[in-house]
């Protein structure tokens, strides 16, 4: 900086001065105001939630499911017709209830999750309006 | 690491909703921002309370849109400027021009006694229009780089420089007919 351009610093800030005691209470003013903001962590369930939901969906989308259907079929069959005992089923075929009740289990924490914060954004509002 | 301090703020704000460290931040800035606002409005403390205010609320609700991509700072005098342009747009501004005899710091309950060298330069930077003003105040009082103030005005570099110059004659001249004048 060249030393003109320092010397109308110098003079603007001794033009305006700091004001120590009003620049405090106006901190403790806007402290008062700061509205509520929500963590985001607070949001991390809701997001983990979504991504396992949309894993899930995926993977029901990806499977073969005529493939799947036939084995179910023959499964049926031979199950009828033989009595095949537990032990000789492809334990692949677990997967498909287990992944429906996962995602049923990821809704239910979902739809919670979201009406959690919902309720928490409503209490937090009626304090603030208090 | 002046920076690099603030966004340690800024992160722990965003992660732990921590005041304290937003409370940090304001002590740092506060006194500039409210600085450049009584300087923008001709001295009015009031008003300069309020746009101060605003900035500072403005910023803990948005600071999720601070990308450290250029210094908290610079986002901060960023949201400040949109402040008092959105004020003066507004139907309730109106510029109150400076009475000759008492300076707007004068008028303030809480006036520090001013010399009147000081004084002058209060009056004067008054009397610069709007744009030489917000530039006069960022490169000289906050002490802001070409680059900085076009971040934050976002004015073009060589428009910056022609108002600073501007800005600077033009203080000259009151001053200079000011104190004829006397």
């Amino acid at each position: 900086m060249k030393e003109r351009d320092r010397q109308l610093t110098d003079a603007l800030k001794k033009a305006f001065p700091a004001q120590p005691e009003r620049e405090k209470q106006l901190l403790v003013q806007i402290e008062r105001r700061l509205p509520a903001r929500k963590s985001r962590l607070a949001m991390l369930p809701l997001l983990l939630n979504c991504i396992a939901i949309i894993g899930c969906v995926s993977l029901l989308l990806i499977t073969d499911w005529s493939e799947t259907a036939h084995y179910i079929a023959y499964i049926t069959t031979e199950y009828l017709n033989e009595g095949i005992s537990l032990n000789s089923l492809d334990y692949n075929i677990l997967l498909l209830p287990l992944l429906a009740i996962t995602i049923i289990w990821l809704l239910y924490n979902t739809i919670e999750e979201y009406r959690n914060n919902r309720n928490m954004d409503i209490l937090e509002q009626a304090l603030k309006q208090r | 690491m002046k920076n690099s301090e603030d966004i340690l703020w800024v992160t722990r704000v965003l992660l732990w909703n921590d005041e304290r460290a937003f409370r940090r931040l304001m002590e740092k800035y506060l006194p500039q921002v409210r600085r450049y606002f009584l300087v923008q409005t001709m001295g009015n403390q009031a008003t300069s309370d309020d746009l101060t205010q605003e900035t500072f609320i403005k910023a803990w609700q948005g600071i999720g849109g601070f990308r450290g991509l250029s210094s908290f700072s610079t986002w901060l005098y960023r949201i400040a400027f949109n402040t008092f342009m959105n004020h003066t747009r507004s139907a309730a501004w109106q510029t109150t021009p400076i009475d000759d005899e008492r300076t707007a710091y004068e008028i303030a309950d809480e006036a520090p006694p001013p010399r009147r060298q000081e004084e002058a330069l209060q009056n004067a930077i008054c009397r610069l229009n709007e744009k030489e003003r917000h530039c006069i105040t960022l490169f000289y009082l906050e002490e802001m780089s070409i680059k900085e103030i076009q971040k934050i005005t976002g004015y073009p570099a060589g428009s910056i420089k022609a108002y600073l110059s501007r800005g600077r004659n033009n203080l000259e001249k009151i001053l200079k007919s000011d104190e004829r004048e006397r």
